[in-house]
């Protein structure tokens, strides 16, 4: 019973500080941003690493669950006659849902994954124990540019996901048996740039999520490389929970179209 | 910086470095325990102590990387147990630290990971900055060409310690910490790095901390020579009177005894 009790408050008390934690890297950044103390040269590196480099996955993954929506609408609207809405279906639930979060989830996999790994690498071999001897703050140097770099870079992939998801989907409808103009005509009667705003609209809590998780984790490595192992797996965990309960969150405080 | 406790100024004239009552605990283990540490200016002072005794934490509580647990850290004159990041980066930029294993940025090269604090000022010019990296390297004895160029990772272990060095001289500070700077190098390095440790001392008037095994290199070196054991400072003296101490512990540590009080 007491063992219980233990963990239960061991792990209100992790969560206390988990959350207390980020929301001082929060802070931290902002006073960086607005005091305009940016690296410039980091940022630019992380927009590659973080934007450039992960639009094939964000293409692959995002492309295929626009066929496979477009598959299964195509199937139903071809059984019950509805074929004029199966391009607005994919590119509804594309633009509002499917393409923001599975970029998002693909994102924090790839670039998440990485950046905690790279910083709880930094902090085990006393590389950021270097940084504040030198008198940089690793918030400033590590983090800002990537949070930065996620704000800029995951909205553009989420635009292009949502563009290959809905010509992936247009692909195999066609395959299927939906009339190449019925598709067109369904995406322009149904969705609207709105739509896709709104999509767009939850990249930046996600970039956020994202950035923040997995350089808090990272920072948050003790231990060799067990630990960098760890923190790296929890960081990806944290950012896709969070991602999912965020999402949903914002589909209910966003207003439709 | 408000409420902060500074020494007398007859005292910051010839104390560099002060540690006052310092206890530092981690998860219920007390790494030290009560020390009181004085580092004269100018001066080279070596702490000696077994894997574990506590050396490296107390370099790091004089750089302000960790905080004491109880008692103070005094740098030029200056409380630091208590000052924000921003109030002990002004103080870090007239010190260096010699990290164990070098802790050169992976993804810079030898010439970028020694210009990395200067490229921050701003009032720098980049002849300036490669006239400073390049002096700096030739100084570590790194000065052939292309050595500039190379990854962390394509360094030898010897080299990636030279080059932190050069980093940490890049400032010119008052004050350089060293963590086990000849662990691991060859002899010929070894006193290459001695040299200049005893170097920066002469031409410089730079204070030196040291922490290392490697006795010999601490009895050449040092003008004070400091053994933590247990977490405790249980000698202080110069390296004649450590030499020739009595003390059953330091006398088996200098010697490298396996029989005595100490047991591994």
């Amino acid at each position: 019973m007491r063992s219980l009790l233990e963990a239960i408050g061991s792990s209100a008390l992790s969560f206390y500080r988990f959350n207390v934690e980020l929301i001082l890297l929060v802070c931290e950044s902002i006073g960086f941003i607005l005091t305009r103390n940016v690296n410039l040269r980091q940022t630019l590196f992380q927009m590659a690493e973080i934007g450039v480099n992960s639009l094939p996955i964000v293409m692959l993954t995002v492309g295929f669950s626009g066929m496979v929506l477009a598959f299964y609408t195509s199937a139903e609207g071809m059984r019950l006659g509805a074929t004029q809405y199966v391009g607005g279906l994919v590119a509804l639930t594309m633009f509002r849902e499917l393409g923001p979060v599975i970029t998002a989830v693909v994102v924090a996999a790839r670039a998440g994954s990485a950046m905690a790994a790279e910083l709880g690498s930094m902090v085990v071999t006393e590389q950021v124990d270097a940084l504040k001897a030198m008198a940089t703050s690793p918030v400033e140097y590590l983090v800002v540019p990537r949070v930065l770099a996620s704000l800029v870079m995951m909205p553009l992939l989420g635009l292009f996901g949502d563009v290959v998801g809905v010509a992936g989907g247009y692909f195999v409808a066609v395959q299927v048996g939906v009339p190449s103009s019925s598709y067109i005509e369904s995406v322009r009667r149904l969705a609207t740039l709105q739509d896709l705003f709104l999509g767009l609209t939850k990249m930046v809590p996600f970039a956020l999520i994202v950035s923040l998780v997995s350089c808090h984790q990272g920072l948050a490595t003790r231990g060799g490389a067990q630990g960098v192992g760890r923190m790296t797996t929890s960081a990806v965990v944290l950012s896709v929970v969070m991602i999912y309960a965020a999402d949903f969150l914002l589909s209910l405080v966003l207003p439709l179209p | 910086m408000n409420n902060v406790v500074t020494l007398p100024r007859s005292n910051v004239q010839t104390v560099a470095i002060e540690l006052r009552g310092v206890w530092y605990r981690v998860n219920g283990r007390n790494i030290l325990r009560e020390v009181d540490l004085t580092v004269e200016r100018g001066t080279t002072t070596a702490i000696m102590g077994l894997s574990g005794s506590g050396k490296t934490t107390t370099l790091r509580l004089m750089m302000g990387l960790v905080r004491p647990t109880q008692g103070r850290v005094f740098v030029n004159g200056q409380d630091i147990t208590g000052l924000n990041e921003n109030d002990l980066n002004q103080i870090r930029k007239r010190m260096g630290l010699v990290f164990q294993y070098g802790a050169l940025f992976d993804s810079l090269t030898v010439w970028e990971n020694v210009a990395f604090g200067l490229l921050r000022e701003r009032w720098l010019s980049h002849a300036e900055i490669d006239r400073i990296v390049k002096e700096k390297l030739e100084a570590v004895g790194l000065g052939q060409p292309g050595v500039e160029r190379l990854l962390p990772a394509e360094l030898s272990g010897g080299m990636k310690k030279r080059v932190s060095l050069a980093r940490a001289l890049a400032f010119n500070p008052d004050i350089i910490l060293y963590d086990e700077p000849t662990t691991g190098l060859d002899p010929i390095t070894t006193n290459v790095v001695n040299d200049l440790i005893v170097r920066m001392r002469d031409r410089f008037n730079v204070t030196s901390v040291v922490v290392s095994h490697d006795v010999e290199s601490m009895f050449r070196i040092a003008d004070r020579i400091v053994m933590i054991h247990e977490g405790k400072v249980i000698i202080v003296g110069t390296p004649d009177e450590i030499r020739n101490t009595t003390d059953p512990i330091v006398r088996q540590f200098i010697h490298g005894d396996t029989e005595g009080p100490i047991t591994v």
